[in-house]
């Protein structure tokens, strides 16, 4: 015996009553929704840089530009791969990737670029300000976080109601790669690389936002009944 | 799917008269009942065609639609909208048509005991299968009941093959402590 046992077919009408609400339902092609996600990336983009400008651009003031660039690049590279793996979907079909795999990108991304940041900081370690007033601390977590609102909310709106599976975590993984951006951002704009400041102004909003991602993942991203 | 999500609207009914026979076999499973299996298969449609911007073309259609209508079953039964998940009597209606089939069935060939049997059988292993853990559950159904290959459950479930694989086997296996050789005899897909 198998427990592939025939099912009676659904009755002839659905079938009718499934196109005619398609049909009467406009919905978005490939290519419009192409153009739609590059339009909403490009005002992500717009709208982080908008920030950046508006605050007074990059300060590089006492970090060796060697510092500073390798620590942008490195975050750079951790944010774009976080990107391409949470947002990307492949050629394997619009489910996109492994529970597992977004989990990785949500949980690791501070981390990496933590320890990123504590590498380039130690080799350099006459660059190192004072970690400054819990002020300024607050000040620069809320600037991260306003560099980082702009992609979260792009990724976020141009990922609505397509995840079937696991969209908690696709949410909490779209979150770390925005707070990723907003981080390359910051460290772009904040001449402070003590790793207390690091940590806690710089680092600590990318968990902030993947926990975010995955608190509004649900109800964003996720495919419900109507 | 591909040719419907570049704009070629009329291809909707080749992936509706490609999908709805497993999806609704699939859902009549999760529901138990031909109305609700029916308006989820219905969402389910709408929510691709809704989506069809968002298939990758030459992506696989089938693990998407699974995942898509999985995902209604579980939003309806979280709302409170399924009233019974594994009660024997919830599924009447199916049952009803089960039955009819099978009372057709008996004409062309199958002995009477043999269908009672094999009814007796299925009850058992839904009974067995709700036992289990969900992941377990769902990996042996779409593999074993629904026919999707390993990497096609896989990607419904957002998981590896891997663990797939081992889930379904571990479901086989409980199944088969359960019901002992009356469940020897299903064959272990991928394994």
């Amino acid at each position: 015996m198998s427990t592939h046992a025939p099912a009676p077919a659904p009755r002839p009408d659905l079938r009718a009553r499934v196109l005619a609400a398609a049909a009467n339902e406009p919905s978005p092609t490939r290519g419009r929704v192409l153009y739609t996600t590059a339009v909403l990336l490009a005002g992500g983009v717009a709208a982080a840089a908008a920030a950046f400008v508006s605050l007074g651009g990059m300060h590089a003031k006492g970090r060796p530009a060697e510092l500073v660039v390798a620590t942008a690049l490195g975050w750079g590279v951790v944010a774009a791969v976080g990107t391409a793996i949470a947002f990307v979907r492949g050629r394997k079909g619009p489910l996109g990737r492994t529970r597992a795999t977004l989990a990785v990108v949500a949980l690791l991304s501070g981390p990496l670029l933590m320890a990123w940041a504590a590498l380039w900081t130690a080799r350099f370690p006459e660059a190192r300000e004072p970690a400054g007033t819990l002020g300024i601390h607050l000040r620069c977590f809320a600037t991260t976080l306003l560099f980082a609102g702009g992609p979260f909310v792009a990724l976020g709106i141009a990922r609505r109601g397509t995840d079937p599976v696991h969209p908690r975590t696709a949410g909490a993984a779209l979150g770390a790669a925005a707070g990723a951006w907003g981080g390359v951002m910051i460290d772009l704009h904040c001449e402070i690389s003590a790793e207390l400041h690091v940590a806690l102004a710089h680092v600590l909003p990318v968990a902030v936002l993947a926990l975010a991602g995955a608190l509004l993942g649900g109800r964003i991203l996720g495919v419900r009944s109507s | 799917m591909t040719r419907y999500a570049r704009g070629d609207d009329a291809a909707f009914a080749v992936v509706y008269d490609a999908l709805a026979p497993r999806l609704y076999a699939f859902l009549l499973r999760q529901t138990r009942a031909v109305d609700r299996a029916e308006d989820v298969l219905q969402q389910t449609f709408l929510q691709m065609h809704r989506a069809r911007g968002h298939f990758v073309p030459g992506a696989e259609v089938t693990p998407w639609a699974f995942a898509i209508a999985r995902r209604l079953v579980i939003d309806r039964f979280r709302r409170g909208k399924r009233e019974v998940l594994a009660s024997p009597r919830a599924d009447d209606e199916h049952g009803a048509d089960s039955s009819r089939s099978g009372s057709e069935a008996v004409a062309d060939g199958p002995r009477a005991d043999d269908l009672v049997q094999a009814q007796e059988l299925a009850d058992a292993i839904r009974r067995e299968l709700a036992k289990l853990p969900e992941g377990q559950r769902v990996a042996f159904e779409l593999v074993k009941q629904e026919g999707l290959s390993l990497a096609e459950a896989a990607q419904v479930l957002g998981v590896t093959v891997t663990a797939v694989k081992l889930r379904a086997h571990r479901a086989y296996e409980a199944l088969r402590l359960a019901l002992g050789e009356r469940v020897g005899h299903l064959e272990e897909r991928g394994t």
